[in-house]
């Protein structure tokens, strides 16, 4: 019964949109073009592709690359990672439901929690430790907003749906901008949206442009001219300028993984400075996307459980939260662990390849399609978080826990399912617990 | 399996019981009647100790997105700690806003066995229901916001029927799961995306014409047009301002003759006299709500030292940017609904400001005559934590310890303050009333707060002390339903809540405008709101409790 459907309409899981209303067809056992959702999504297209079954798909535990019996993997792996001194957690591709068990996992093993994608997360998180700031969600900006600016070259490949999801036919259009990098791959994509007035600068121009922006509605010469803004540009930022100036709300929405270079915090730290300006005379805000893969779920179900965000380790009696220590890659290269488990439910992303030169045992919990699996100590697969089982995930405007019905019967369980049987698995055994009844 | 609690003094204000010697009997999780010489299976001596209901704290900001947005703000406020702790002192390092688990943990230890949270955005409604599942010990509830809705306003605005109102009400309330309606800053919050700064009672919102008084008088008719127990929870306009006595009274005024509840009036009890331009109008406060028993009012005391503060009023906590300790405000306007603003902040007692905030909320807490319709909090995390109960609790009951701290405050303050004229001390009943009778009939609870047959068997044991901050800070034991979970102040046991509700009834048709409204201006289906019984349960881990209506309903 490969691949049976149960519902028609859903929400898609693989963005950080969690768009709703997608129709998913009714037969899908095998990936042809005419069982794709038709809903011009890119992102939705490749997740759709990647959880159609095939022969080549793991979907049973595996021990050191054979079929295992399910008991007995979880039971040895549990046991492995008990005896390890630190464990890893990463990855942590999953759902809310998975993240609260891996988490009470954590807290039992003693383990470092950190998420694939939490470099982009973290750009931020430090941002808003650093300074705070004004903020706006999805449909506050598809109401009121007269004026959108999209900041960087990948949101809207990272976030396929966002212009479509942002258009509400019954005001008039808001004014969009993008402002991009100044390279043929922007300019193509700009070409393709001609209503969007693009602006491509040269990273080093951004500070500069930002500033100007920032010194016109201080009413103060811009100081900063250590990049002079390329003429052909002066006009894009001068029509910014005058619709900033008009504007009665304007949202601002970037993508952090576009800013992960060094000094990009200092653009983004630029246009927070815009933004309270702005919000001296009208209104103005900023929309941190984010939310694929699970990362805005883990990161807070991580902080309401622990109290802090990714990137601490938890043991028996407290969390220690160093973001620059426990960050993974930094964990794997520095071998700060002696155990490793990855997480990846979504999509197939393979873990990075400094996690195979952890010296304890090595555990993949993720997609049947990883190939990794065969080359794990101990492989569990996983279905898929709102294709095959109910699910809620936070929107990447973090306001909002989005439920998602299962489109299907899933092949394999949970997230959520395999880390509640390490951790009975883990009790069972005598090991350590952190609370008086466990 | 029955259970003996034996000999302690009972305070249960429901039964009129004032330290008197009894045994309670618990079955199954609750309060129960043996048969005569029936032989418990475990008895329990409590000879000597005062034994009240488990305690309630009816407004605290315990899970939601604002809260894990402070967590997320402030990790080095926080504190490392996630085990039960043995020792007070370990108990009292608590960051302002610690984890689900923190939180549980140290309620418990303080004999509080039931919390709610005052602030549930519907659209956030799903992740503050996890976050209480998440806090264990607890039962929990949430008062869902409404009051800043661009369709709401639209509908006010139209002139829509009352009924239509009504179904959207109890459409919200099913929806979001909660027992009640809170509004915040009518219409303001709202007011403020328009770049609308200020806006009182009876001044209309720009863009809709709408005024707060309006949108007070609709949503207090809807509820009581419901039946639903607690009345509407205003946090009233003009938050923190001198002089905002003003509007608070005209809150009440345009509130009539409904029943209503003020929320944290300590910040709404300003008045802008004296050579600091403000002035404490407690006695205003306190004359208004002895003078009205359909008035009742939660505190919002103030306790010196750091804090964060996380309030859905954007409009107030922007004008608060500038003070913000550390300087890191986060405001978010959110999905048509309303908004949430956190900002840090240091309450000092040597600081004007501060130290007449802290001289208002227990003026208040003790010129106010009725104890049913006051209750102790400290709208935790905002003017301070919830760990500084036992302390609150001793400044009630003992004037010359109170009179000690006040002379240690801001001179001017303290020459302001009429607290030290003020002989009042609370006794153990009042404080049983306080804090665990009534709040759960504010709330339209039957089973908590109160120790009679059918009780939810939530008790809290205290050993006598002359020192009755220790006293309330450790208590001997607590028992979550029937269980013991807590023993001299250590977790020994573990046991999870559940959420209480209420579920008036409404008309598909009467919310179909809403669902054509949100097909055009949100950006999430209708029925991304709708939490269902089985998912509270099941996928989010609560066990559900769904109090019954008034049942006042007008022929």
């Amino acid at each position: 019964m490969l691949g049976l459907r149960m519902r028609t309409c859903g929400t898609c899981p693989f963005c950080g949109l969690l768009c709703d209303g997608i129709t998913f067809p009714s037969q899908s056992t095998t990936a042809q073009a005419d069982t794709l959702p038709n809903q011009n999504c890119e992102r939705l297209t490749r997740g759709w592709l990647l959880s159609q079954p095939n022969s080549a798909w793991h979907l049973k535990p595996m021990r050191h690359g054979r079929i295992s019996e399910s008991q007995a993997a979880v039971s040895e792996a549990a046991q492995l990672i008990a005896q390890s001194r630190r464990p890893l957690f990463c990855g942590l591709g999953t759902d809310v439901a998975g993240m609260r068990q891996i988490v009470d996992y954590a807290r039992h093993v003693g383990a470092i929690l950190d998420h694939q994608h939490s470099d982009a997360l973290q750009v931020n998180l430090k941002l808003l430790q650093h300074g705070g700031w004004i903020s706006t969600t999805l449909s506050e900006i598809r109401f009121r907003a007269d004026v959108i600016v999209l900041v960087g070259d990948g949101v809207l490949e990272r976030f396929p749906r966002l212009l479509s999801l942002l258009a509400d036919g019954t005001k008039p259009a808001p004014k969009i901008f993008w402002l991009g990098t100044d390279d043929l791959r922007f300019r193509s994509l700009a070409l393709l949206l001609p209503e969007l007035e693009t602006i491509s600068l040269k990273k080093s121009e951004w500070l500069s442009a930002l500033s100007e922006i920032h010194a016109r509605f201080s009413k103060r010469t811009c100081r900063d001219s250590a990049a002079p803004i390329a003429n052909e540009n002066k006009n894009s930022l001068a029509a910014l300028e005058t619709a900033l100036a008009g504007s009665k709300y304007a949202a601002w929405i970037w993508s952090a993984a576009d800013f992960l270079a060094d000094g990009d915090d200092l653009i983004l730290d630029s246009l927070l400075r815009v933004v309270t300006r702005l919000n001296e005379s009208t209104r103005s805000a900023v929309l941190p996307l984010a939310g694929s893969h699970g990362d805005v779920t883990a990161q807070q179900v991580c902080t309401w459980k622990t109290g802090f965000p990714l990137r601490q380790v938890l043991n028996k009696v407290e969390a220690d939260y160093q973001p620059q220590r426990y960050r993974a890659l930094n964990v794997l290269k520095k071998n700060d662990c002696d155990s490793a488990v990855y997480v990846s439910a979504f999509e197939p992303i393979e873990p990075p390849e400094e996690f195979w030169n952890v010296s304890g045992v090595k555990v993949i919990v993720g997609h049947p399609a990883l190939k990794s699996a065969l080359r794990a100590d101990y492989f569990f697969p996983t279905a898929i978080p709102g294709i095959d089982h109910d699910s809620h995930l936070f929107r990447g405007d973090g306001v909002a826990v989005v439920s998602l019905n299962a489109k299907r019967v899933a092949l394999a369980p949970s997230v959520a399912e395999w880390f509640g049987n390490l951790l009975n698995e883990h009790v069972a055994q005598g090991g350590p617990s952190p609370s008086p009844s466990a | 399996m029955w259970t003996r609690l034996r000999g302690g003094k009972v305070y249960d204000p429901n039964a009129n019981a004032t330290g008197t010697v009894r045994d309670l009997w618990i079955c199954n999780g609750v309060i129960a009647q043996p048969s005569p010489g029936l032989i418990p299976d475990h008895d329990i001596d409590v000879h000597g100790c005062i034994v009240m209901a488990g305690a309630i704290d009816m407004h605290t900001h315990i899970g939601g997105g604002k809260v894990n947005l402070a967590r997320m703000l402030l990790p080095e406020f926080q504190h490392a700690r996630l085990a039960p702790a043995e020792r007070w002192e370990e108990r009292q390092k608590l960051g302002p806003v610690p984890s689900t688990y923190a939180t549980g943990c140290r309620y418990a230890e303080l004999g509080y066995t039931a919390c709610f949270e005052p602030a549930v955005l519907p659209v956030n409604a799903r992740q503050s229901h996890l976050e209480m599942a998440d806090t264990p010990f607890l039962d929990t509830g949430g008062y869902a916001m409404l009051g800043n809705e661009d369709y709401l306003l639209q509908c006010i605005a139209d002139k829509r029927p009352q009924a239509e109102i009504n179904d959207l009400v109890a459409w919200t309330l099913q929806s979001t799961q909660c027992l009640g309606i809170k509004v915040v800053n009518a219409a303001g919050i709202n007011a403020f995306k328009f770049n609308q700064r200020s806006l009182d009672v009876h001044e209309p919102n720009q863009h809709y014409g709408v005024t707060p008084a309006q949108v007070l008088g609709t949503l207090c008719t809807a509820l009581e047009d419901l039946d639903v127990p607690h009345p509407l929870h205003v946090h009233s306009s003009n938050l923190g301002m001198p002089g905002n006595i003003e509007s608070t009274l005209a809150t009440i005024e345009a509130t009539a003759p409904h029943r209503v509840h003020l929320t944290h009036v300590q910040f709404h009890a300003y008045g802008a006299e004296g050579v600091h331009g403000m002035s404490s109008a407690a006695a205003r406060i306190a004359e208004a709500v002895n003078a009205n028993p359909r008035l009742s009012i939660d505190v919002g005391q103030v306790v010196f030292g750091q804090t964060v503060t996380i309030s859905g009023d954007t409009m107030f906590q922007f004008r608060q940017c500038g003070v913000a300790k550390p300087h890191k405000p986060c405001i978010v306007d959110i999905e048509l609904e309303g908004g949430c603003g956190v900002v840090p902040f240091r309450y000092e007692q040597k600081q004007f400001v501060n130290a007449l905030q802290w001289t208002i909320g227990l003026e208040i807490l003790l010129l106010v005559k009725d104890p049913w319709r006051v209750f102790l909090t400290t709208d935790h995390p905002n003017g301070g934590s919830f760990t500084s109960y036992p302390h609150l609790i001793a400044l009630l009951m003992d004037r010359s310890y109170r009179e000690r701290i006040l002379a240690e405050l801001h001179p001017d303050a303290v020459a302001s303050s009429q607290l030290k004229g003020i002989d009042r001390e609370y006794t153990l009943e009042e404080i049983a009333i306080l804090t665990r009778a009534a709040p759960a009939k504010i709330l339209g609870i039957k089973n908590l707060g109160h120790l009679g047959v059918d009780a939810q068997a939530d008790i809290t044991v205290y050993r006598p002390n002359s020192n009755i901050e220790s006293m309330f800070a450790c208590p001997h034991l607590v028992l979550k339903r029937g269980k013991v979970i807590v023993r001299d102040g250590v977790i020994v046991d573990w046991v999870s809540g559940g959420t209480h509700t209420v579920r008036p009834q409404w008309e598909r048709k009467g919310v179909e405008r809403l669902r054509g409204y949100m097909e055009q201006h949100h950006t999430l289906a209708m029925e991304q709101f709708v939490i269902s019984d089985e998912e509270l349960e099941l996928r989010i881990g609560s066990p559900l409790t769904i109090h019954p209506l008034l049942h006042t309903r007008r022929s």
